[in-house]
């Protein structure tokens, strides 16, 4: 560094700029990253005292801050979501499998269906909401249910289900499906007993993502009819229900204090919930990487 | 041994056609309903179109008032529809540089196990849901984004945008984008990070090997070598900008008075927050009508961004190969 040499050669044309530009990356990542740690830890600060036994346990309470849990909002969001992967699953992963192995690539109508279900998984959230409302609350009359919920969630996470599977659907060599073939199988059973399973570790990585999607959704839920406050576990298809996010978005409407660290909690619930489903999706896409 | 096994196999492969027309069938179903639903919520929003063009006429689009109880009833969407872009604008101002320094940090700079976190970290931030997001920036962000913006009035007053002569911080354009960007940021980044992980080794080995400093052998090799995905990257985040709601409804004094540029004043708006705040307290089918409407501009909106962001993808992928 002394020597004049090694000084004029650190500084060669674009020394500052690049010097600058390392400064701007560091930033851009803490930024990213003070976000993010800000968001947690706050949240957490906040919710501490509300974190026990008795959010899980109790149900909410409109009376009682002090007593509220989130139970209803619990079971809600199982409910719904339960119910949404049971619609979205079949459907989503059986429609790839046509797009992926069935369909001819070339042909117009499928490069139409590729454009618009790459549009639908774009198509905001709050549409879908409306939707979910003119179409299963009102002219099929499910009103305020759990049925009309994960039907509309299901029509939310389809688009991302079904391009998630073909990608994984994708991965699998060509090599074992006309292997299987070529061994007499017919289409159906090289399907269901070769490259389904096969894929399986990118289908259920795409799946668990978009479950989480639908979790942490609340605006068409809003839409739909999910209520704040509910006081009892939904206990059919029919019955009215809560959800986590859409329990934290009432509470804060609330400005007893309360209510606001309740909220805090119900958050880290709920962010517990999304980040345990994220490390598992991520776990098995490190897991499963290219075994052939 | 293996005989009795391959005998069974044939038997079940002759016998299995039935079985596979039924498969076929089934799967062909499953792949039309998502075909039919986006016909379906296309046609479905754009026949709520008719009764309000009707009415309304094309001032539906270009005047800015919503207001049920006069006579006629007014409805206008022209300050929501503005308001949409400019935060998308203000989102994308910043989102773009951090995401896309951030991918190059990640992909260029950072050491195995720090890529490793930061690809979580990212991918951590785009799980998130928006209404805590929304909660976070009512309760943290804006009271902190409140002395950022007396800064900004304080020191760039004299550009337009950062005027304000009301001295209310609270509720405008400027936080309502933020947390847009803080949204997008994992959107674009991850798909950004993708793009410059597949610029060929050998250009980079070449362009060092010319001498050329990191920020030289990006502006010259990489960027270019992956601006086609990395536009459609910023189209995907911009797409999901368009349609937040809970989380710019948290922060947004929502107005109908069109506020063009003053991104720190209060008020401003958005479609997807037109129709959350008006849905509760709608007076009747036509006002819902009118936000099924705003639903189908909000929707077709989305819809041509995507359009676009696939046409650049796509052509750029041909372009490559």
């Amino acid at each position: 560094m002394s020597s004049p040499l090694a000084g004029r050669r650190t500084r060669r044309p674009g020394w500052i700029a690049d010097q600058v530009f390392r400064w701007a990356l560091l930033l851009a990542l803490g930024i990213g990253v003070i976000t993010l740690a800000t968001l947690l830890c706050t949240v957490v600060a906040a919710g501490w005292p509300r974190l026990n036994p008795d959010l899980i346990a109790h149900m909410p309470s409109i009376r009682f801050p002090e007593r509220a849990g989130a139970q209803s909002a619990i079971t809600g969001t199982l409910w719904v979501i339960g119910c949404t992967a049971l619609v979205a699953l079949p459907t989503g992963i059986l429609a790839a499998l046509y797009l992926e192995e069935f369909a001819r690539p070339t042909s117009r109508f499928q490069r139409l269906v590729d454009v618009s279900i790459q549009n639908l998984a774009a198509v905001p959230s709050i549409v879908y909401g409306i939707l979910g409302l003119a179409v299963f609350v009102r002219a099929l009359a499910l009103g305020q249910s759990i049925a009309a919920a994960a039907l509309t969630l299901a029509l939310l996470v389809l688009p991302i289900i079904i391009i998630t599977t073909r990608e994984a659907l994708r991965a699998v060599p060509r090599g074992i499906r006309e292997g299987s073939l070529a061994l007499g199988a017919t289409e159906w059973q090289t399907a269901y007993r070769q490259t389904l399973p096969a894929a399986l570790p990118g289908i259920a990585t795409g799946v668990i993502l978009a479950i989480s999607r639908a979790a942490g959704e609340a605006a068409p839920l809003l839409l739909i009819g999910a209520v704040g406050f509910i006081a009892f576990n939904p206990d059919g298809l029919l019955s009215g229900y809560t959800t986590l996010p859409i329990q934290v978005y009432d509470w804060t409407k609330d400005s007893r204090a309360e209510f606001s660290s309740l909220a805090a909690a119900a958050i880290v619930l709920l962010l517990i919930l999304l980040l345990a489903l994220n490390v598992t999706a991520s776990w098995i896409r490190s897991r499963a990487r290219r075994r052939w | 041994m293996a005989q009795p096994e391959v005998m069974r196999d044939l038997a079940s492969a002759a016998t299995s056609h039935r079985g596979d027309r039924i498969f076929n069938r089934t799967i062909t179903a499953a792949a039309f309903t998502a075909l039919f639903v986006l016909a379906g919520i296309t046609i479905f929003l754009g026949l709520k179109m008719i009764p309000v063009l009707q009415t309304q006429g094309l001032s539906f689009l270009t005047t800015s008032a919503w207001d049920s109880f006069s006579d006629p009833p007014i409805y206008g969407i022209f300050g929501m529809l503005y308001g949409s872009i400019l935060l998308s604008v203000i989102a994308l101002v910043v989102a773009v540089p951090v995401s896309l320094l951030l991918s190059v940090f990640m992909v260029f700079l950072a050491p195995r196990g720090v890529k490793r976190a930061l690809t979580n970290l990212v991918d951590l931030m785009a799980a998130i849901p928006s209404v805590i997001l929304g909660l976070w920036a009512f309760y943290v962000l804006q009271p902190t984004a409140v002395e950022w913006q007396q800064l900004l009035h304080q020191y760039l007053g004299w550009i337009p945008i950062f005027q304000n002569d009301s001295g209310n911080y609270i509720g405008t354009p400027f936080v309502a984008g933020l947390v847009l960007a803080v949204m997008m940021i994992p959107i674009i980044t991850s798909v950004t990070r993708e793009v410059l992980d597949r610029t060929p080794p050998e250009l980079i080995n070449a362009a060092e090997s010319l001498g050329c400093s990191m920020w030289s052998m990006l502006r010259y090799v990489a960027l270019p070598y992956g601006r086609g995905g990395i536009v459609g990257g910023v189209m995907l985040g911009l797409g999901r900008a368009l349609g937040e709601t809970i989380a710019v409804f948290f922060v947004l004094k929502i107005v109908f008075d069109v506020n063009f540029f003053r991104i720190i004043e209060s008020g401003g708006g958005s479609i997807a927050t037109l129709i959350v705040s008006k849905f509760g307290e709608a007076s009747g089918p036509e006002e819902i009508d009118m936000l099924l409407a705003a639903g189908f501009v909000l929707f077709m909106g989305t819809l041509i961004v995507n359009v676009i962001a696939n046409l650049i993808v796509s052509r750029t992928g041909k372009l490559r190969s």
